[in-house]
This record gives C-alpha cells, structure tokens and sequence, in this order.
C-alpha cells in the first residue's frame, strides 16, 4: 500500500494537528504556570492523568453520567492543582527554582503512584468518546469526532484565556506575576492569584487528559509518559513559545503535533523505531540553536 | 486628631530586630518627612504600616484603631497606601494599565476611579502624555512619578512615599515633591521617606531615626530649624 | 480426572541419567546427547528437532557430575544448604511444604540419584523457580500472578507432595524485562539452588532466562513462545530448554487456516511486533497468509513493542489497506490500542498467551469483538467447571474465584508436576530432563497433550473467542492441531 509521499504528508499532517491539540492543552498551562510561579511544572500532565482517572472512576464504577463525570474529573484535577499550589509551591515560594521543579516532579510522581495504588486491580482503562463517530478526509485522513471536539476545546479555551487576560482579573494575574510587591500594595491577594493560576492550569491540563483519554487505552502517567504522552511535547511547545506566549503555546503544540508525526511517513515508519521523538529532538535543537528566544514569541503583554 | 499613631512598635527580619519600640503620630492633612541614614529603619517601618511586616510587638493605629493582623489588601481598602522603595512599576504593562491597578481596591466604583484617573493625570501631566507607554521603558523620573500616582489611584487618606527623591536629578526631585505637596493640599495626608533634607520645606513634621530608634522629632516651625546634619550625627 | 499419564512411567536407568538432554522419541536410544554450558548452536535441526546424531557427533558428550561443576551438587544434596527451605526472598511466595524433616534430614538419607544433577532435591522436598512479570506488564494486574503461583504445588504438598517430596515455589518478578528475568533465574540457580525454573509469560523474559537456564545446566520449561533469535543460538538447542506448547512458528498453519475458514477472500493483514524474536514468526505467517490468501494479503507490517501514539496512524492503514481479518502477534496493550482507534469492523486472528487474557476482552470490547486466538489454556468457560483447578486455587488464596492468570499458570505448574511425578523417586535433572524424551504424552487436561519429538514438545492450541457480550474469551475449540 504505497499511497504517493504527498498523501502520506497530509495524513500525517492531520493526525499530527489534531494530537497537537493536547499538547497545546498542556503547554498552554505550561506557560501560565511559569508565568505566574516561574516554574518549570512537571506536574502539568498528571492533573489531566489524575482527572481522567476520576472521570473514568465516576463513569465506569459509580456509573454516572458523562457531563457529571466530566465535570467530575474537572474538579479533581482543579483541586490537585489548588493542593500543589498550598502545599507545595506557597511552602517551597522562596526556594530556588529547582527545588521548585523538583516539588512538581515530586507531585507528578506522587500522583502517578495514587493512580496505581487506586486503581491497581484495572491497570489498562479505557473509556468512551462524548462522540462516537469519525470520518474520512477527501486526502484520506481519518478524523474522530473526539479529536475534534478536542481541537474545538483547545480553540475555545484559547479565546476565553485570551478573554480573561483582558479582564481586570486576567490584569490582576499578570500584574501579580510582573511585581510581586507591587500587586500585594495595591490590594491583589498575590495568594489568590497564585490560586487562580494553578486552578486554571489545572483545569487545562484537565481537559487535556480527560479529552484525550477515550482516544486509546490508558493507565498510570498516561499523559506524562503513557498512550498520549504529553509532558515532553508540551515542554517543547512552550519553550518555542518562549515559556511566555499564549498564541505561542498553542501554535507551538500544534507544530510539535505535526512534526511529530512525520515519523508515520513510510521513510521513517518502519526503518526508525522511535523516529518521532528523534525528530521532534532534532527539529528542537535547531529552533534552540537559530532562535534561543523560541519562535511564537508574541508580545508579553497581552492585553 | 491624629490619622496615623505608632505605638512602641518592635520589627525585625527573623530574629534580628531592626525597629526597637518607636512611637510617632501623623496629624490628618500634614505632611510628615520621615528621615534617616541608609539602614536607619525607615523602610521597615512604612512596610509594617503597609502590612508588608509583621510587628514583632507594638501597635499601629489607623484612624484610631488597631490595624493588628490586617493584609495590605484591606488596609489599601480602608485608606493606606504606600508607593514604595525602588518603584516597583509593572514593568510590561502600560501607563495606563498601571494606574488602572492602582485602584484595583476601588474596583467596584469605576466613577471613583475615572475620577482619580483623571485627578492624577493632572498632577502628573507627563503621564498622560504617555498613557499608553510600557511602563517599563519609561525614565526613572517618570517612574516615580508613576509610583505616586498609582499609589493615589486608591484615593487614600494616607499616602506614603518611600524615597521619592531617590536617583532623581535635583529638579525632578522638586517636581515630585511638588506634586506631593498639592496632593497633601488637596487634602491627603502625605508621610514621605526621605534622605534628602531638600524635602524639608514641603513638611509639617520631621521625623529622624538612627540605628531603628526615633531621635527627634520636630512640628510646625521648628521643621525649618531642624539642623539636618546634627540630627544625623544624633546631636 | 483431568492427570493422567498416558504412558506408564519406568524407572530411569542410569543410562538415561547420563544422557543429558533427550534423545528423541523412537530414535535409538543409547547415544549421549550433549550438555554445554552454554550450549552449543547448529548441533540441533533449525526447527528444533533433537538430532542425537549429530550432537553425538560433535564428540563432546560430558558425563554430567563433571560437566555441571559447581552448580551440581554431586549425589547427595546434604541436609545442609537446600533444604533450609525457610528463606523466602521478600515479596516471594513459598509454598508452605513441611520442610521440617528435611533439613534435619541427615545426608545419609539423601535421595538416591544414581550420580545425576540433584540439585534442589532432598528426600523431602524439591525446590523450584517460577518467574514472571508480576509489575512492568501492563495490562495484567499484580495479585493475578502473586496469586496463581504456587496454587498447584500447594495442593500437591497437602496430598503428600510428589513421590513423597514437597514442592517448595521460588516466585520472583522479572518486571518484564529480559535482564532482570536473567539476573532473577541466575539467583535461582546459584542462590536458592532450585531444581528447575518456569518461564510464567512473557517471551523475551522466557527467552533471556532459558538461555541463562542453560547455561546452568537447570531445566527451564515454558509455555511455547519463539523459536529464534536473530544474532543467537535458535532456543531449540538449549541443552535444558523445554517448550510445553506450540511455538508461535508452530501456530502459523494454525493463523491461516482459521483466516480460511472465517475470511475466506477477504482483505487480511499481518501485524507483528518488532522485537527480534519475532522476525521468524513474521516470515513464516506472512507466508502462510500468502499462501491462503494470495493477493488478498493487503498489508503487513511490524509495530513498536509499545505501541500507543503510533495507534491510529496503524489502525488508518490497516483500515485504508480494506482488510477485514488482521492475524496480530503483539502486546496486549498495543492491540487494545489499535483496536480502540480503528474505524473499520476487524477480525483479529493471533498466538494466545495474553492476548487471551480475559482483561484484554474486558477493556477491549466491542473493538476486539471475535478476535480468536490460539492459548495453552481454555478459557474460563471451561476452567471454572475444573473443580479440582477452582478449590485449588480458592484454597490457596483465602477463598477468592480464579482468573485466567491463575488458568494459565496452574496450567503449567501441573504439567511440570507430572513430569516430576513421572521422573520416579530417583529425581535428577538428567532423569527428569529424560522423563521428558521418553514418556510419549503427557496430559494435564488444561494444556493440550505434549510430544516431546523436539524441544517443542507442543501438539495442538485452544482456540478462544472474544465473547463482547460476557465480555471475556470463550473456548471455542480445544486441541486444534496444526
Ligand atoms: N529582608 C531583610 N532581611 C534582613 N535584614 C533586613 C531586611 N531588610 C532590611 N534589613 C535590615 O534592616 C535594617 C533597616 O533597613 P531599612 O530598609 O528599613 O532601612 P532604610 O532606613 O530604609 O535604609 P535606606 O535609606 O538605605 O533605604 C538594615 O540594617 C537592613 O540591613
Ligand atoms: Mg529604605
């Protein structure tokens, strides 16, 4: 089956954007965690883990329905991100920034093993799609309606952030991660701040998990390391991003996405086990290489 | 009836204490300088006043009653607020967006705030001349006077400066001043941190400290007389 | 009664003790096969058949005590070192066995072996290896292994053991990778000094540990799983290597006839995993499948050992390619995977072992709907009604119902035990490995009967089928020959 190179380039191209939809899910919280804390947080793809184990838990054990579980599971990944704020990054606010990754690290490994212990007698879960059904592109791309549902939730998330930042509370966040001092004197809650901010990328990395779950099976670290890995890609997204830009994380997920997937093309496929991450290394190298900064390095300032 | 009243008020960073019980009050509608050598304490205590500090004992009075456990939050609600030492501008935001902040206490009265908005656009008119500048590219001059305005943005009953003069030229130096002055004219009480005993002839009360103690104090005329130097060298 | 030795034993001469691996059944008996450590490749036909011949030829043939050196204990295993018994390394399960009289044994009373390899043995008691990957394995719960090994020895030991010795289980995680299984089974043989080791699943596992096996001169018997190796000695030729069922080389006949039967002229597919292991299996069903299906072969291909993002790239090729059967030798999680994003209705057709595990049924329906594959064991369909399997299993684990885990592993813990029974009271590892070559068939009545004509000493498969609405395999045919 030798479809012409050009065909296998937007199949892949297809499937890549649309896995790169997690990654900018997960970049994205990337991003506003470092903005807003200056840290590198390694926990990002386990909130979406840890929420996807308890939409799943509230699906197949208790059997409720899907919005409840969905927002069931939001809710868990929401309170771990709270959990690590109090009792990891506001503890640890004035230690050195990696004693900082490492605290996230430390979560991210501790949720990884609740996930186990939790769930040890189901080590591979899956769950159903919202959605069902798929269809095939006129190039010949198979396209599931859960990625599509995910590619629309990443762009509506998107805009709302987008929105937000522009609101007095979006200012608020922004200002407490540009002058700490400053925001506690005018009245910010910089506490609250650092809340919001860990909520909010919580609810993304939440998203993130629980939307790409019901792609394939899944078990503990799933979106770290696991069916859809997403914590390295997602890092490579927001670093192109310039650890900064919004727009940029989400470009960036995507563009990681797609070259990802060049490792489907037939040159690669079967010759280069593991091309895709050789790739993806390859092509990191040389953005870090040409352009230190990143390259969706939009304006800091966003509204 | 004095808005601001310091009571034996104990400060330190960990176990050191840096303020060891000073007392002072600040008159409604006064201009208070507070002055002293680098490392005096002048800092720490309009911090504690701030609630930036914890007292390690003692009491700060704010109209009268006890500010105790109070976060900087509601004490910029109820009145108090401080521009404080190095600026502290929002570096990526604009002019605008700053002074915006400044009343982010006062948010749910956005009359309030295009009032003040436009009140210290008319004290600072260099400001609005740049409103939509990024803060952070602006002249240390311009930045201080920023610092001010977005400190008056929660149209506060107390105004603190600390170190308004600080890297200033002498002329920028009386322009901000200047604009204090009329502020406190306007009705603000004003206490301002200062090294520089040109700030002098714009107070009502002088206030030196050494070494984290008060060593004079000094109201009405007997400001003008204050010797600067002899105060400093604790005479 | 599901034990039953179809031919009845005789007692091993001493002949037969210093034959060291098994002469093939109906050759002329008498010429030493060779035992080295090590083993020596291109002695032995590529497919696995024991040529006596030939080894004989090689001229190396080593009288055993000699030849084992350190590992062997010599004739007597005093009273001493291996039956202390007691030692259980931590996490391991020891099956209870009533060692007591054995280590105050005194040498004198030591079994009579006729100078063989009694390593692991006393007159009370014989001890064994069993490795397996109780974590590392996705898809296969923890407890299923902690649970399942030992439950036929245990019930063995409460009927009086084996020719009057108890079985003492040595159970170590080889965390599903192939250095650790080799370290776990060096343990075995140089520490615990067991008599024998089992391969539980896994076949990289089972293949590292076999060759270390025999290497140590310690019988190693496993279900079937490859027949070579790229770069090594074909597993056929490991002077201790024994495979109780059907390799999956073996199994290809068996790939293609049932595309035959259920997909006749219709688009097929082979995917299989890339480890090196399987290049040969690869080989052998893409030409079996060739042969059954001609041109309606519309795509082959190898996948990661893991496979999880490259999933729906492989599950839009194999539904572009139009096949409606796909013959699947890979992991478990890689075929839930591809399953879970195909867009297209397929028949999975494959070599069992976990891909039969219920789990797989339960997490994979109604995308692996009717997947067949061919296991050593039933399903639980037929398991549960083996009474003597369920109160075993029951009575060894508090009370709890079996798994097919639980099936899998009993399955071969019995086979193993009536090779033992049927090596006789004179137990050595030549007498054993011997037993093996000379008893025709040997039938538990959960694997399909063996013939060790070969080292693969399989005869036939169970054919399981996905039922998505109970949700696990079902036993569709036993003993399906190739
Ligand atoms: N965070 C801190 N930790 C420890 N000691 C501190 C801290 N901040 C200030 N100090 C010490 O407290 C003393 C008073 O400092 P403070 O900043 O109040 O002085 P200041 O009068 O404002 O001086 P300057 O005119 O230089 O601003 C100094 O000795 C200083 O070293
Ligand atoms: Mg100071």
């Amino acid at each position: 089956m030798n479809l012409p190179l050009y065909e296998q380039l937007a199949i892949a191209l297809t499937a890549g954007v649309l896995r790169g939809a997690v990654y900018a899910l997960v970049a994205l919280g990337i991003v506003l965690v470092f903005r807003g804390s200056g840290v590198f947080n390694f926990a990002q793809a386990e909130f979406g883990t840890t929420g996807l184990f308890a939409a799943y838990w509230a699906l197949t054990v208790q059997g409720w329905s899907y919005p409840v579980s969905f927002a069931f599971g939001m809710a868990v990944a929401i309170a771990l991100g709270l959990l690590t704020e109090r009792l990891v990054i506001h503890p640890l606010r004035d230690s050195s920034r990696v004693t900082l990754l490492v605290g996230t690290a430390g979560v991210a490994l501790a949720a990884i093993g609740l996930q186990f212990w939790l769930f040890n007698e189901t080590l591979v879960m899956s769950m159903p799609k919202i959605h069902d059904g798929y269809f095939t592109t006129p190039w010949g791309a198979i396209v599931t309606m859960q990625e599509l549902i995910t590619l629309g939730v990443l762009a509506g998330g998107a805009a709302l952030l987008a929105l937000f930042f522009r609101s007095p509370s979006g200012l608020a966040i922004q200002a407490a991660q540009q002058e700490r001092v400053a925001s506690e004197l005018v009245g910010i809650s910089v506490r609250r701040v650092s809340m919001l901010t860990w909520g909010i990328a919580a609810a993304l990395g939440g998203l993130a998990g629980i939307l790409a779950g019901p792609y394939l099976t899944f078990s503990a670290g799933f979106l770290s390391f696991g069916a859809v890995g997403s914590l390295l890609p997602g890092f490579m997204a927001a670093v192109l991003a310039g650890m900064r830009s919004m727009p940029g994380a989400v470009a960036g997920g995507l563009l990681v996405g797609a070259i990802e997937q060049l490792s489907s093309l037939e040159v690669f496929a079967e010759s280069i086990p593991g091309a895709g991450a050789m790739i993806l290394f390859v092509f990191l190298l040389v953005v870090l290489l040409v352009r230190p900064q990143g390259i969706f390095v939009g304006r800091a300032v966003t509204a | 009836m004095a808005i601001l009243e310091i009571k034996d008020l104990v400060v330190g960073y960990g176990a050191f204490p840096v303020l060891h019980g000073i007392d002072f009050v600040v008159e409604e509608g006064e201009v208070c300088v507070l002055l002293g050598l680098n490392g005096a304490g002048k800092t720490t205590t309009v911090t504690t006043i701030a609630g930036l500090l914890r007292p390690t004992s003692g009491q700060v009075l704010f109209e009268g009653s006890p500010l105790g456990r109070k976060p900087p939050s509601s004490r910029v609600k109820s009145g108090i607020s401080l521009s404080p030492e190095g600026r502290r501008v929002f570096p990526r935001m604009t002019v605008g967006q700053n002074l915006k902040l400044g009343a982010w206490s006062q948010r749910r009265s956005p009359a309030l705030v295009k009032r003040q908005m436009k009140l210290v656009l008319d004290y600072f008119p260099r400001l609005a001349e740049r409103e939509h500048q990024i803060a952070g590219t602006l002249s240390g001059g311009e930045q201080q006077m920023l610092a001010v305005a977005r400190a008056m943005m929660s149209n506060p009953k107390l105004l603190i400066i600390d170190e308004a003069s600080l890297g200033l030229s002498p002329t920028l130096a009386r322009v901000v001043w200047e604009a204090t002055a009329r502020i406190a004219s306007d009705g603000t009480t004003v206490l301002m941190v200062e090294q520089n005993a040109g700030a002098l002839p714009f107070a009502d009360r002088a206030l030196v400290m050494e070494k984290g103690t008060l060593i004079r104090t000094a109201v009405g005329e007997d400001v003008k007389n204050l010797d600067v130097r002899a105060a400093y060298l604790g005479a | 009664m599901t034990m039953m030795i179809t031919r009845k034993f005789q007692a091993v001469a001493l002949a037969a003790a210093i034959t060291l691996t098994v002469p093939a059944c109906g050759q002329k008996s008498g010429v030493a096969s060779q035992v080295v450590v090590g083993g020596v490749p291109g002695q032995v036909a590529a497919d696995g058949s024991i040529v006596p011949g030939t080894t004989a030829a090689d001229g190396s043939a080593v009288g055993v005590p000699g030849a084992t050196g350190g590992v062997t204990g010599g004739t007597p295993t005093g009273g001493g070192s291996t039956t202390g018994g007691g030692s259980t390394t931590g996490g391991s399960k020891t099956t209870p066995s009533g060692t007591g009289g054995g280590g105050e044994a005194p040498p004198a009373t030591a079994p009579r072996s006729g100078g063989g390899d009694t390593t692991g043995v006393t007159d009370t008691t014989i001890k064994v290896g069993i490795h397996a990957p109780v974590t590392g394995a996705a898809a296969i719960p923890q407890q299923s292994f902690e649970k399942a090994v030992g439950v036929y020895f245990d019930m063995v030991n409460k009927k009086g053991g084996i020719n009057g010795r108890k079985v003492e289980v040595k159970f170590e995680d080889d965390q599903f990778r192939p250095d650790t299984a080799r370290a776990r089974c060096k343990k075995f043989a140089e520490q615990d000094k067991v008599f024998l080791i089992i391969g539980g699943a896994g076949a990289d596992q089972i293949d590292a540990c076999a060759r270390y096996a025999a290497s140590a001169s310690v019988p190693y018997l496993s279900a079937g799983v490859h027949e070579t190796r790229p770069g090594q000695a074909p597993l056929s030729s490991l002077s201790t290597y024994f495979a109780l069922s059907l390799t999956y080389e073996q199994q290809t006949p068996l790939l293609a006839r049932t595309y035959k039967a259920s997909y006749n002229g219709q688009k097929v597919a082979v995917i299989t995993a890339d480890n090196d292991s399987l290049d040969n299996f690869h080989g052998k069903a893409v030409g079996a499948i060739k042969a059954a299906a001609g041109s309606n072969l519309a795509y082959e291909r190898r996948i990661p050992k893991n496979t999880t993002s490259d999933a729906p790239g492989i599950a839009g090729e194999i539904c572009r390619s139009g096949a409606k059967a796909v013959v699947w030798n890979a992991s478990p999680s890689s075929l839930l995977n591809v399953a879970k994003v195909l867009t297209c209705k397929v028949g999975f057709i494959g070599p069992g072992l976990t891909n039969g595990l219920n789990i797989v049924a339960e997490v994979g329906c109604d995308n692996i709907a009717n997947a067949r594959f061919y296991s050593p064991f039933p399903g639980m369909d037929v398991m549960r009604r083996n009474a003597e399997f369920v109160n075993a299993y029951k009575a060894s684990n508090g009370g709890s119902a079996p798994d097919d885990l639980g099936a899998a592993i009993y399955g071969v813990e019995s086979l193993v035990g009536m090779i033992l029974a049927a090596t006789g009271k004179d137990l050595s590892r030549e007498s054993f490995m011997a037993t093996i070559g000379k008893v025709k068939q040997f039938n538990n009545g959960i694997y399909p009967p063996t013939n060790f004509s070969s080292r693969f000493g399989g005869t036939a498969m169970h054919l399981l089928r996905a039922d998505c609405s109970k949700s696990e395999f079902v036993t569709e045919k036993v003993n399906v020959r190739p």
